[in-house]
């Protein structure tokens, strides 16, 4: 399970802005040195960010402090911090083969109830074919200087997203990125030490479910010849073209809007007008 | 200020510049110079298209509301000296602001 830095992403295609130089929200990322790119090392750095996610989430008293939760940790960048050695086992041939065998692996969900198991397994299913595509493109980034780019959007702020695509995508984005976080947190719920009340199970299996759904719409949007229509309909994609145009004619108003401001003279401008 | 911070914009009253006033707001659009596009919000309902946040909801409390606040698709640009920035704004809401006023 990958963190996606789909600012990087949306930006190839002339979607969104980068807010890297007017803002500087720095996440401390120091990723632990990478001595074997195999598969033990990938399962090692999944526990332990899945049990960091889980002694936070599932402490939570209520679905919507676990949520908050989810939310805190995608801010302070703890799923980043996992994505810099897993991007840098990705750039090795051997560390991809690695990477894709473990996103072919079905998660084991015996440990939690069968309702939950069964969501969590669809949501595998979809992410499956999601990571697949995201897994070539990072080969091929890792490649060239685009790499960089990548690594750095976590660095600087893992949630820029939300403020730099455009609603719909960032939405979506952000569903995505809390179901990853779900996703890990039931994966800890496997693991020895933690034992919680089997209800935030299926809280957090619809959380996964709707990631993994969403991560789904945006990459079929992204790539529509490379996902069935019988997976995502071709209603539930987005129309990155439109999406675009509109995003454009927003970002002009908010020029035009940040001129009326300064000629006003004004320390607190209120348009006379809808932007 | 950065997009996503709420806090509080401060203003003089209109009716007496002495008088130093502040509204909840929360932070959609910075632009280098510092100055940043702000959905307002208000204790007065309107009918008109809103995003309505109570103190009592997740949101109300992540943005330490008091009474029941309402935003409106008329944004305001702010200068940084007039913004004081207490919490960051939950996602869901900060995607419905972007939403309601349009950037």
């Amino acid at each position: 399970m990958l963190s996606i830095p789909w600012g990087s992403i949306f930006s190839r295609i002339g979607i969104g802005r980068s807010t890297a130089d007017d803002r500087a929200r720095p996440v401390a990322l120091e990723p632990p040195p990478l001595a074997n790119a195999d598969r033990a090392q990938l399962e090692a750095m999944t526990e332990r960010l899945s049990g960091m996610l889980a002694a936070r989430v599932l402490d939570a008293d209520s679905e919507e402090s676990a949520l908050a939760e989810i939310d805190a940790v995608l801010r302070a960048g703890g799923i980043a911090q996992y994505m810099r050695p897993v991007l840098a086992i990705a750039s090795r041939s051997e560390g991809f083969a690695a990477l894709v065998e473990q996103a072919q692996t079905p998660p084991d969900m015996s440990h939690i109830s069968p309702e939950a198991a069964r969501l969590a397994l669809e949501a595998w299913e979809l992410q499956r074919h999601s990571a697949g595509l995201f897994f070539e493109d990072l080969r091929e980034m890792a490649k060239d200087a685009e790499f960089d780019a990548f690594l750095m959007e976590h660095r600087r702020d893992p949630m820029a997203f939300l403020h730099e695509l455009p609603v719909e995508i960032a939405e979506l984005a952000l569903a995505s990125e809390r179901g990853r976080a779900a996703g890990f947190t039931l994966y800890a719920r496997g693991l020895a030490w933690f034992e919680v009340p089997l209800s935030r199970d299926l809280m957090l299996a619809r959380l996964y479910w709707q990631g993994a759904w969403a991560e789904a719409r945006l990459f079929a949007s992204l790539l529509p010849d490379e996902f069935p229509t019988s997976m995502v309909p071709t209603a539930d994609r987005l129309d990155l073209v439109a999406i675009r145009d509109a995003h454009r004619a927003a970002e002009a108003r908010a020029e035009a809007l940040f001129a009326e401001a300064e000629a006003s003279g004004l320390d607190v401008y209120e348009p006379t007008t809808d932007a | 200020m950065r997009e996503q911070d709420a806090g509080w914009v401060t203003h003089r009253s209109d009716g007496d510049p002495s008088e130093v006033l502040e509204h909840p707001g929360v932070v959609v659009r910075v632009i280098s110079d510092g100055r940043g596009i702000v959905a307002q919000g208000t204790g007065t309902e309107r009918d008109e298209r809103h995003v309505r946040v109570d103190p009592a909801s997740p949101d109300g409390r992540a943005l330490r509301l008091s009474k029941p606040t309402f935003f409106y698709t008329k944004p305001l640009v702010v200068r940084p000296e007039s913004f004081r920035a207490t919490v960051v704004c939950p996602p869901d809401l900060f995607i419905a602001l972007r939403r309601l006023v349009g950037f």
